[in-house]
């Protein structure tokens, strides 16, 4: 690994990520804006907690929705980033092989709030992450108490294996273009990556871990 | 005299600002940054491995890219993104003067 993770998390915190007059964060390519995480929760695990109440397949298509939803954030935030002008100032002087994107990427996740995350190995066929102090988990905990239903951080979950299907499955150090396609073939099939999280802080555990592997 | 600045990527945003990517015959130079119009703001990033640079004029547009680098984006705000590829251009061209 020649990514200095320390080196480019600092360097994107150091952007200027702050509004502009239409209380947009135009920043990567992307438009971000800065979000409340206790709201994210709260509108999560309403849905997660009603869909419980519904009964076992309730409960699983929430699930399934609240990861599908990391998809989609993996797709356009982590993947607009990765073909960023920010990314080729910040992380591209430093990448030499295809991990490095990984890495690199990891990196630029922990100057985001989400949590701090770390690559624990890491080859084409799978990947795993450790995150410790996820706003999602740090949200449930607050707001109900020690989960009785697992895993809660479900953003993250989708996270990981959008980050392995851009890298792995797909291949964004060829610049494709983010479209809906695109989307359809790294993740409307059976083909690419899934993740789960295999154990949460929400849950009784001291952090949150995540494994990514070919379906 | 310099080839004429070339599009290679134009795109809509979901909230619908045009992006505009454009390929400089030379390489982006900050003085180059510091003569365009008054109005915006310019930051360079020396500190970044890469000097990342971004211009902004509020309202109108944001011009990112790499000092010494040839692309350059445009990211042109909703009220002026029916011009988006023409004002990108115009830009581009003053940057290569």
């Amino acid at each position: 690994m020649s990514v200095d993770g320390r080196a480019v998390t600092e360097a994107v915190a150091g952007l200027p990520l702050a509004g502009n007059e239409e209380g947009l964060i135009p920043a990567f390519g992307l438009y971000l804006t800065r979000h409340y995480a206790p709201y994210y929760n709260a509108v999560s695990y309403a849905y997660l907690h009603h869909a419980r109440d519904e009964g076992d397949a309730s409960l699983a298509k929430a699930r399934a929705a609240l990861v599908e939803a990391g998809h989609i954030c993996a797709f356009n935030t982590f993947g607009g980033i990765m073909l960023s002008q920010e990314w080729e100032a910040v992380v591209a002087p430093m990448i030499e092989e295809r991990a490095d994107w990984m890495y690199g990427i990891v990196a630029v996740v922990n100057a985001l709030g989400w949590g701090r995350w770390s690559v624990e190995d890491l080859s084409q066929d799978e990947m795993r992450i450790a995150v410790a102090d996820s706003y999602e988990s740090t949200g449930y905990l607050a707001e109900h108490g020690e989960s009785e239903l697992g895993g809660v951080c479900f953003l993250a979950t989708g996270g990981v294996a959008g980050l392995m299907n851009l890298l792995y499955h797909g291949d964004i150090t060829n610049r494709p273009a983010l479209n809906p396609t695109y989307y359809a073939e790294l993740f409307g099939n059976d083909a690419g990556f899934a993740a789960e999280e295999i154990v949460c802080r929400a849950a009784g555990a001291d952090r949150c871990e995540f494994v990514a592997r070919r379906q | 005299m310099s080839p004429d600045p070339e599009v290679v990527l134009m795109r809509d945003c979901l909230g619908g600002e045009r992006v505009v990517e454009i390929e400089l015959a030379d390489g982006l130079r900050r003085d180059a940054l510091e003569r365009l119009d008054g109005s915006g703001t310019l930051m360079v990033l020396d500190s970044l491995p890469k000097p990342f640079a971004r211009y902004d004029r509020p309202g109108f547009f944001l011009l990112t890219g790499i000092v010494g680098e040839r692309r350059v984006r445009f990211t042109m705000r909703l009220a002026h993104r029916d011009r988006a590829e023409e004002t990108a251009l115009a830009v581009a061209r003053e940057l290569a003067a």
